[in-house]
C-alpha cells in the first residue's frame, strides 16, 4: 500500500481534528486553521486523484481491524477522488471570497464556531464521498444536516431562526426516511457495507424474494435523500436557507451541501441497488418527472421574486432539478451528466452569491431590485462577476453551464423516444425562463444612473474576497474551456463505481 | 461455539446510534426555540409567521 493510498482516511480524520482544535481558539487562529486544512485536503485530494487516474481501478481502504464483512471500510476510485477535489475546491474559494464579510456580519465570540462547522461539513462530506458503509453514511448525514443548520442560523436574526426551523424539519424527515430504509435492508440482508449488501440483494432478487421490500427500500432512500437535497416538491426549504446567511455560507450551502447526498444518492444506486434494477422498478421516471416539474417551477417561482439572493435560491431548485433529470434518463450518459452539472453547477452558484455579496454591500447591504440598479457600476468586479456567472446559468459556451446543457441534451438522445423529447422540451423552456430572470437582474446592475450614484454608498469590497470571486470566475472558465479531462475522469469513474 | 448462542450485537449498536443522534437533534432544537421565544416572546408558529411578515415590510 503505497502512502498516497492512505491520503482519504488523512483528510477525513484532518478535518475533523481541526474541528476539534479549534474549539479553545480565537477567531484569528480559527481561521487559519480552516483555510490550511482545505487547502491540505485540496492538495491531497490532487494526488489521490492523479494515483487513481494513473491506476484506473478503485481500492478499498480497512477503517480498524477488521475485514469486510464485519469492518467499515472506505472506497476510493477516479469519481470519488474527482468529487473531492472540487469540493475542497469550492470550499476554499467560497470562504475567500465571503471572508470579510464573516468578519463584520458575526461577532467575534461566534467566529470561531462558524470555522468549527465549516470543519465539519467538510469531514461529513469527504466521507459521505467516500463511505462504503451505509451506516457511516447515515451518521454522517446527520452531521451533515447539524452543520448546515447551525450555518443557516450563524447570524442570529429572527429570520434566520424561522428559516433553520424549517430546514431542520423537513431536512429530519428525510434522514428518518433514509434511517427506516436502512433498517429494513439490514433485516433482509443482514449486511451494512455496501458492496456485500449489493451481492446479498441480487441474491434476493434473483430468487423472486421480498419483492415489495426491496422496492419500498428503493423508494424510502430516493424520497428521503431527495428531501435532504431540494427535489421539487420538497424544495420549500431552500429559499429561506439560503437567502439570509452570510455569504460564503450560503455559497456552500447551495453548493456543496446538497450535492452530498445527491452523490450518495447515486453511489446508493450504483452499489447496492444494480443500476439496471432502480430503472427497471420505474422509480428512475418518478425522478424524471420530479426534476422536469423542478426545472420549470423553479424558474418560474425565481422570475416572480424581488429580492436577488431568493432568486438565486430559487434557481438553484430548478438546477437540481436539472440533475434529478439527468438520473431520471435511466442511462450511464444521464447519470454522467448529472454529475457533470454537480460540479458545475457548484462553481456556478458559489460565484453567483460570492458576486451578488459584492453587488449588494455598496448598496447599503440591501438585495432588492431596486436598490441594486446601477450595482455593477459601483463594484466592478463583483459587476463582472456576476455577469459570468448569469452568463453560465444560462448556458452561454465557453463558460461551464454551456457544457452542462449540451451534455443533458445529448444524454437524452440516449434515453427512450418519450423521454427524450419531454427532455428536450422542457431544457429549451427552462432555458428560456433562465434568460429572462438572469438577463434582467444582469440589465439591472448595469441600469445606467448618474454619477454621484456609481460611487459606492457601502464598504468598499476587501482584496481577499477579490482572490475569491477572481478564483471562481476562473474555474467557471476554465471548466467551459476545459472540460474534456473532467468529463473523460467521470465516465471512467462511473465505470468502476458499482 | 455454536452462533446461536450469541445475540446479535449490530441492532444494538445502530439503536444506541440512532439514540445519540437523536439527543443532539433535540438538543438543536430546543436551543433553537429558546432563541425563537427570545427574540419573538410567543411560541405560537402562526404569531411568528405573522410578525416575521411584518418585519418584512
Amino acid at each position: 500500500m503505497t502512502l498516497v493510498q492512505n491520503f482519504p482516511f488523512f483528510c477525513i480524520i484532518l478535518s475533523m481534528f481541526s474541528a476539534i482544535i479549534s474549539f479553545p481558539m480565537n477567531h484569528r487562529w480559527a481561521m487559519r486553521v480552516h483555510l490550511i486544512m482545505v487547502t491540505v485536503v485540496l492538495a491531497l485530494s490532487l494526488c489521490v486523484l492523479g494515483y487513481t487516474v494513473s491506476t484506473g481501478e478503485s481500492y478499498t481502504f480497512m477503517m480498524g481491524h477488521f475485514p469486510a464483512p464485519w469492518g467499515n471500510e472506505i472506497r476510493i476510485g477516479v469519481l470519488e477522488a474527482l468529487m473531492a477535489v472540487f469540493f475542497s475546491l469550492i470550499m476554499l474559494l467560497s470562504v475567500l471570497g465571503g471572508l470579510a464579510h464573516i468578519g463584520r456580519e458575526l461577532k467575534n465570540s461566534r467566529k470561531n464556531l462558524f470555522f468549527i462547522l465549516l470543519d465539519l461539513l467538510m469531514s461529513s462530506l469527504l466521507a459521505l464521498i467516500y463511505t462504503n458503509d451505509l451506516f457511516t453514511a447515515y451518521v454522517f448525514i446527520e452531521i451533515n444536516t447539524i452543520s448546515a443548520c447551525g450555518l443557516i442560523m450563524i447570524k442570529k436574526e429572527g429570520r434566520t431562526y424561522v428559516s433553520a426551523l424549517r430546514y431542520m424539519v423537513m431536512s429530519l424527515v428525510g434522514s428518518s426516511l433514509f434511517l427506516i430504509a436502512l433498517t429494513l435492508l439490514y433485516t433482509i440482508t443482514g449486511q451494512l457495507l455496501m458492496t456485500p449488501a449489493k451481492e446479498a440483494l441480487a441474491e434476493l432478487v434473483a430468487a423472486g424474494e421480498y419483492e415489495v421490500p426491496i422496492l419500498v427500500i428503493i423508494s424510502l432512500v430516493t424520497v428521503g435523500l431527495g428531501i435532504k437535497s431540494g427535489l421539487y416538491p420538497f424544495h420549500t426549504w431552500i429559499p429561506d436557507a439560503y437567502g439570509y446567511t452570510t455569504p460564503s455560507a450560503s455559497a456552500i450551502l447551495s453548493s456543496l451541501v446538497s450535492k452530498g447526498y445527491l452523490f450518495l444518492l447515486i453511489k446508493i444506486f450504483y452499489r447496492v441497488l444494480d443500476f439496471e434494477f432502480v430503472v427497471s422498478s420505474q422509480v428512475v421516471n418518478l425522478l424524471f418527472m420530479l426534476g422536469i416539474l423542478g426545472m420549470i417551477m423553479g424558474s418560474w417561482l425565481a422570475i416572480k421574486t424581488q429580492n436577488i439572493r431568493r432568486m438565486a435560491a430559487f434557481s438553484s431548485v430548478a438546477q437540481i432539478g436539472y440533475i434529478y433529470m439527468g438520473i431520471g434518463l435511466g442511462t450511464t450518459a444521464g447519470v454522467v451528466a448529472a454529475l457533470f452539472h454537480i460540479i458545475s453547477h457548484g462553481a456556478m452558484k458559489s460565484l453567483l452569491f460570492i458576486s451578488i455579496s459584492g453587488l449588494s454591500e455598496v448598496s447599503d447591504d440591501k438585495s432588492d431590485f431596486e436598490s441594486l440598479k446601477g450595482a455593477g457600476f459601483r463594484n466592478k468586479l463583483a459587476g463582472v462577476a456576476y455577469t459570468v456567472g448569469a452568463m453560465s446559468m444560462i448556458g452561454m459556451p465557453l463558460l461551464t453551464g454551456f457544457i452542462s446543457k449540451y451534455m443533458f441534451a445529448s444524454a437524452a438522445t440516449t434515453a427512450m423516444q418519450g423521454k427524450m423529447v419531454i427532455a428536450w422540451i422542457a431544457l429549451a423552456i427552462s432555458t428560456i425562463l433562465n434568460t429572462v430572470y438572469f438577463m434582467g437582474s444582469v440589465l439591472t446592475i448595469y441600469h445606467s444612473v448618474p454619477a454621484e450614484q456609481r460611487k459606492p454608498h457601502g464598504m468598499m469590497p476587501s482584496r481577499v474576497e477579490s482572490v475569491g470571486t477572481v478564483g471562481l470566475i476562473a474555474l467557471n472558465v476554465g471548466l467551459g474551456v476545459a472540460a474534456t479531462p473532467v468529463i473523460q475522469a467521470i465516465q471512467t469513474g462511473l465505470a468502476i463505481f458499482g | 461455539m455454536d452462533a446461536s448462542y450469541y445475540i446479535n450485537p449490530i441492532p444494538a449498536g445502530l439503536v444506541l446510534t440512532g439514540i445519540v443522534v437523536s439527543v443532539s437533534v433535540s438538543a438543536l432544537m430546543m436551543a433553537l426555540t429558546i432563541c425563537l421565544y427570545r427574540e419573538y416572546h410567543t411560541l405560537n408558529l402562526d404569531e411568528i409567521m405573522l410578525k416575521l411578515g411584518k418585519e418584512e415590510m
